[in-house]
């Protein structure tokens, strides 16, 4: 019976990543349970990225909510995440 | 007054969150300093930004490099963003956001920035939310704060950081990073 599936704050990318890494260092889990914990403390998180800008660029976010339950932010509820940069394979054509 | 200016200068550097007991100052002490948020816009050339962003934060020159990257790809389409050099992190610093943040909140997004750069190493890639869908691994991940949001959805977290001219100027917004399955670079796991 195989347990239900846990969601994963980690983004989208590294998930899919890890599935293709069949042994992981002990360094690269350590960073990426690292990751996971600091990530978890973003409620109902979600990611979009935004694609079509010149030169190529597709901006990438990783966004939720701050939570006074899970990470004592007080002060400062509200949103916060990450944001990334790529670069399109279009940009070539 | 030697001593005193040399004081303050220690005391900005010293992170809030590393000492100990850190429960609200007893009257009579000097309240913690105010962590330091600039106009993104205001950001000085890549190597003063190298130079000063080692000294202040000690991070690895990939981490910094890859920071500065990916700010100045928003540097020229936002004017509602900010940065906190200390910390790494960037700051929407739109109408109704708060001009200040905790230094626990500051200290929070850092350690993700860092904790990020550390994994997409790992990964060999520049960016954890881009993965290796990107063409170029130059663009680090950077913390970042939005604030309220009346509804959370990437519509509004766009508005928020000034940068909602995009979707006026045909981008589209589509989920986060796409699956690799299909990604040439996947034989590298196998």
């Amino acid at each position: 019976m195989s347990s239900p599936a846990v969601p994963s704050p980690l983004p989208a990318a590294v998930t899919s990543i890890q599935g293709y890494v069949s042994s992981p260092s002990e360094t690269s889990q350590i960073h990426l349970e690292a990751l996971s914990q600091l990530l978890s403390n973003l409620e109902s998180p979600f990611e979009f990225r935004v694609e079509g800008l010149s030169g190529g660029y597709v901006i990438y976010f990783l966004c939720g909510q701050l939570s006074h339950a899970r990470g004592g932010f007080a002060q400062d509820e509200g949103y916060a995440g990450l944001v990334g940069v790529g670069v399109s394979a279009d940009l070539d054509e | 007054m030697a001593c005193s200016n040399y004081l303050s200068v220690l005391q900005s550097h010293l992170n809030p969150t590393m000492i100990p007991g850190g429960s609200p100052p007893s009257p009579g002490m000097a309240p913690a300093p105010k962590p330091h948020i600039i106009p993104l816009n205001a950001l000085n050339s890549k190597s003063e930004f190298i130079v000063q962003t080692s000294a202040t934060t000690h991070a690895p020159p990939a981490l910094i490099h890859g920071v500065w990257n990916t700010l100045s790809v928003l540097t020229s389409r936002s004017t509602s963003l900010s940065y906190a050099p200390t910390h790494c992190t960037l700051v929407a610093s739109g109408d109704g956001n708060k001009a200040e943040l905790a230094s626990h909140t500051l200290s929070f997004l850092e350690e993700t920035t860092r904790a990020s750069f550390e994994v997409a190493s790992t990964l060999l890639c520049g960016s954890v939310l881009a993965g290796k869908t990107s063409e170029s691994d130059e663009y680090g991940d950077v913390g970042l704060w939005i604030g309220d949001l009346k509804h959370g959805t990437a519509t509004d977290v766009l508005k928020r950081l000034g940068l909602d001219s995009w979707l006026k100027q045909g981008a589209k917004v589509g989920p986060g990073s796409p699956s690799l399955c299909t990604s040439s670079v996947l034989p590298l796991y196998n």
